[in-house]
């Protein structure tokens, strides 16, 4: 197939100022056991996606059909939808200069998830929810959600980019419900994982039920906290959800033009000095939103520093963005399969202090008098102000350096840059390999993690 | 756009599933086919930034043997001679699953109209684009610092289902979708983001009002203040009334979590349960609703559904396992894909709320002090009914008269307290893709601010 995919963009390509071919295959396995019942599942997504732009105009045909004439057509449509809009745009659009690759790149992994039997994961995963639901008997009802990918991807294009890329991912979410008397709690958590079937071993495992089950626990008969502005300590799981909902998506380029706060804040300190943000798509290989070496225009990824001792330094580009704002692309162009266009998105996102700057984890609780240690997150979300609301999962009262008791899980919110900007402690522990499934009209894996931080939000207690 | 021809590729998997029928015979299929054409086109800034177009197949294949279930699917022909065999050896090896009675047969099905728009079926990419052109430009007409992301999405589909059971099934419809974000650029400042939804099977919308109308919010929006917190009248209007109903109960009502023992509402059946004001129905034939059709994702027929009544519990939303489950004697035609990579799984249709006798205006004027909130970004959970969430397009009313946009300001509480004790259905239904919602009136509530 991939010789008609170079013949195809060989014969369009006078037709147009540039041409993609994405070739993608997804295997997607599944087991969902809901208390005790199991609906296992296999699948396969497979097409091409084609772009082409022509007089500033961006025109796109996505197929499942994978035979020479089926590919012919898709780009000569693609031209057609291009040739729609000209005339009817304002804007220029310019791509900017990246190095022609020619490259395959297969994951590290040690246990292929297509290797093990359905059977096996059928077993495994109904084992995994049995242990959920006997974790206590106060717990009444139980999820458990396993899931892996295995994607192929050809990109090509008309400057002569020829990349062959392999990818895998694995994923298990818990839920559990815990009743007792009129009293009722739920807890969930995941670990989703760039790699194979190991990284979901028995250990991270055992970790995973156990940190589901005590929360369900704890959280029985717990009080909900009082509303009002807060000094709190956001777990690694939250400082993640902040670098990414209310930081990250305001430095998307995309974002930054169509209007985010900090689109006049480039090169200007925003955070304190010790502290650090990236987007980090191949530095920890096992986070969910590691990309297999090149984003979808092909472009060779790294870690992008967005924060660098506190200054904004840079925004995530595609190639189009890049040049209009005149910068080397990030890397940041991501499609959730042959369906979608890249567009600019996260991959791993990780808040850190700089090198001597961080505290133990441990010394910001003895520091705090009074406060919330605030673990687990539920859903987040985030607007072009910065004004993020995150769900979390756990909320611990802190009294003279020490957790006191537990109160339910509730929403906080407040405007991101000013709660960076009042992060007066950050831990030199860093825990990563949190994951999230991040939708901007399409879904993209995300991951990341981060130190504990200590600064102020806004609780949406009683 | 014309409508995809199914024909060959129904053909192909009939072909494959008497060979199955074969090749298994302790075993029983269901094939779940979608077609699909779709022209999109998206919106970055002042501009149309490209121009998409998809032709999609999606085949699902479940297969049963003795309870268990096996779910397989591609987006590929050259499958179409494996889904089968995979289908099977995935059930061989799954537990059975206690309530599931065989794959449903029925002969009879209600018409459901305004489903088809032949304006579509016309449809070519040059006229998106000047239905997008339209949206960018109205957009501009109201001020050059309101600044746009969005789509607009039209489609044709064909869905067909066969069983093994006889049951077979298929309908046509076409459909588009308008989702805008707008944000206001004055002064170096970038205000708050507002945004509106469209969905329907036809293009009734006036996209030049449709704009300006949400460019004027983004202005209005640009640069809410903080308040301090009180207690007073919220009005939920439009996406923050979905919200409240969306995040809450419309999972409560899912037969599925009443048979998990997860929604407060098991074993409630005819028990009052919220004041009398409050009714709640699924319906699935609703005219013209954006997610009606003749049958579900599984077959069944769809129905109107009563889930509340006059604040009184009346029923669930089921799929036929789960009716089975809880004693039903047959589907309430729930049964929906989320996307055709997925089983089928319990969701309402087109969920409807009661309405009531007050206006909007009527309401506002009421008020002596309080808020109307448009959007809400927050968490709800049905198990406890507990929803805390930051008001995203927010003004503040005072003696009956919006006044000024506020931000940084939560509202928190616990949703079926509300249904019980403080919440008005006013007058008017506003579709919300699935949802048919009024603005709904909160008395006495607590508004946390920053100030």
């Amino acid at each position: 197939m991939i010789d008609n995919l170079i013949d195809a963009i060989d014969y369009f390509s006078p037709e147009a100022d540039y041409l993609e071919i994405r070739y993608h295959k997804r295997i997607r396995n599944g087991v969902l056991v809901k208390n005790g019942m199991a609906t296992a599942s296999s699948g396969k997504l497979e097409g091409i996606f084609v772009r082409a732009l022509i007089a500033n105009a961006w025109g796109s045909y996505s197929i499942d059909s994978l035979d020479r004439q089926s590919i012919f057509h898709g780009i000569e449509m693609a031209i057609r939808s291009a040739e729609s809009a000209i005339g009817l745009k304002h804007k220029s659009v310019h791509l900017a200069d990246v190095e022609v690759n020619e490259d395959i790149v297969r994951p590290h992994v040690e246990i292929d998830p297509l290797d093990i039997s359905i059977e096996d994961k059928v077993s495994r995963i109904q084992e995994i929810d049995k242990q959920v639901h006997e974790f206590n008997s106060k717990i009444v009802s139980s999820s458990t959600n396993y899931f892996d990918v295995s994607d192929t991807k050809y990109i090509l294009t008309s400057e002569g980019t020829q990349l062959e890329l392999y990818d895998t991912k694995v994923s298990l979410y818990i839920s559990a419900v815990a009743k007792d008397g009129a009293e009722t709690s739920v807890a969930s958590s995941r670990i989703a994982q760039t790699g194979g079937y190991e990284r979901l071993n028995d250990e991270a495992v055992d970790g995973l039920i156990k940190t589901v089950g005590e929360r369900a626990i704890n959280l029985l008969g717990a009080p909900m906290p009082p509303s009002g502005i807060a000094t709190v300590i956001l777990g690694p799981q939250l400082v993640r959800l902040l670098a990414h909902e209310a930081l990250g998506h305001s430095v998307e380029a995309d974002i930054v033009e169509a209007g985010s706060a900090l689109r006049y804040k480039i090169h200007q300190q925003i955070a304190p000095s010790f502290l650090n943000f990236i987007d980090d798509k191949i530095g920890y290989p096992y986070d969910y939103g590691s990309l297999p070496g090149y984003d979808d225009e092909g472009v060779r990824v790294g870690t992008t520093y967005i924060i660098r001792d506190g200054i904004l330094e840079t925004f995530l580009h595609n190639r189009e963005s890049a040049a209009d704002f005149g910068v080397q692309p990030t890397g940041n162009a991501r499609a959730q399969d042959h369906r979608f266009e890249p567009i600019i998105r996260m991959t791993n996102s990780v808040i850190f202090p700089s090198h001597g700057e961080g505290w133990g984890a441990d010394e910001i609780i003895e520091d705090t008098r009074e406060g919330y240690l605030l673990l687990g997150r539920n859903m987040g979300q985030a607007d072009s102000t910065t004004e993020f609301m995150f769900g979390v999962g756990e909320i611990w009262e802190i009294k003279n350096g020490e957790k006191f008791r537990p109160y339910k899980g509730v929403t906080i919110s407040g405007i991101a840059i000013d709660v960076l900007q009042q992060i007066d402690a950050l831990s030199r522990e860093i825990k990563r390999g949190f994951a999230g499934h991040c939708g901007k009209g399409q879904i993209a894996f995300t991951g990341g993690g981060g130190s504990f931080a200590r600064t102020k939000v806004l609780i949406g207690g009683k | 756009m014309e409508f995809p021809d199914v024909t060959i590729a129904v053909s192909e998997l009939e072909h494959e599933l008497e060979n199955a029928k074969e090749k298994y015979s302790d075993a029983s299929f269901e094939v779940f086919l979608v077609q699909k054409y779709e022209s999109e086109i998206s919106m970055q800034v002042l501009d149309i930034h490209s121009i998409a177009q998809s032709m999609r197949m999606y085949v699902a294949v479940r297969a049963a043997v003795n309870k268990q279930i096996g779910f397989t699917f591609t987006t590929s022909s050259y499958d179409f001679d494996s889904i089968f065999d995979r289908a099977y050896k995935i059930a061989k090896v799954s537990p059975k699953h206690e309530y599931f009675e065989g794959f449903p047969y029925f002969d009879k099905y209600p018409a459901v109209e305004g489903l088809i728009d032949y304006d579509i079926t016309n449809f070519d990419t040059d006229v998106l684009c000047e239905y997008g052109h339209r949206i960018i430009e109205s957009m501009r007409d109201v001020s050059f610092d309101v600044r746009i992301r969005g789509r607009l999405n039209v489609f044709t589909q064909v869905k067909r289902i066969f069983n093994t059971e006889g049951l077979d099934v298929e309908s046509a419809s076409t459909g588009m979708s308008l989702f805008a974000m707008m944000i206001s650029n004055e002064n170096d400042i970038v205000g708050g983001a507002v945004a509106d939804t469209y969905y329907g099977h036809s293009i009734d919308i006036d996209f030049e009002k449709f704009s300006s109308d949400l460019a004027q919010r983004a202005l209005n929006n640009h640069q809410g203040k903080p308040i301090s917190s009180f207690t007073g009248d919220v009005l939920l209007v439009g996406d923050a009334s979905a919200m409240l109903i969306d995040s809450i109960l419309s999972m409560a009502f899912n037969g599925e979590h009443i048979l998990t023992n997860r929604s407060p509402f098991t074993n409630r059946i005819n028990e009052q349960v919220f004041s009398d004001n409050i009714s709640l129905y699924s319906d699935g034939r609703l005219e013209g609703g954006f997610f009606s059709s003749p049958f579900d994702d599984e077959g069944a027929p769809t129905k109107r559904v009563s889930l509340v009544e006059n604040g009184v519990v009346k029923g669930f939303m089921t799929d036929s396992e789960t009716a089975k489950g809880l004693g039903i004697s047959e589907s309430t035609g729930n049964a929906r894909r989320q996307d055709p990579e997925s089983p089928p799984k319990i969701m309402p249709l087109n969920l409807v709320f009661s309405e009531g006798e007050t206006s909007l205006q009527e309401a506002i004027a009421s008020i002596k002090k309080g808020l109307i909130i448009r959007r809400i970004s927050g968490n709800g959970s049905f198990v406890t009914g507990n929803i805390s969430g930051i008001a995203k397009e927010a003004t503040i009313i005072e003696d009956g008269e919006l006044t000024k946009a506020v931000r940084k300001t939560m509202l928190a509480g616990n949703v079926y307290d509300w249904l019980k004790d403080n919440l008005q259905p006013l007058r008017g239904l506003m579709a919300r893709a699935h949802l048919m919602v009024p603005p709904l009136l909160l008395s006495n509530v607590k508004i946390v601010g920053t100030k």
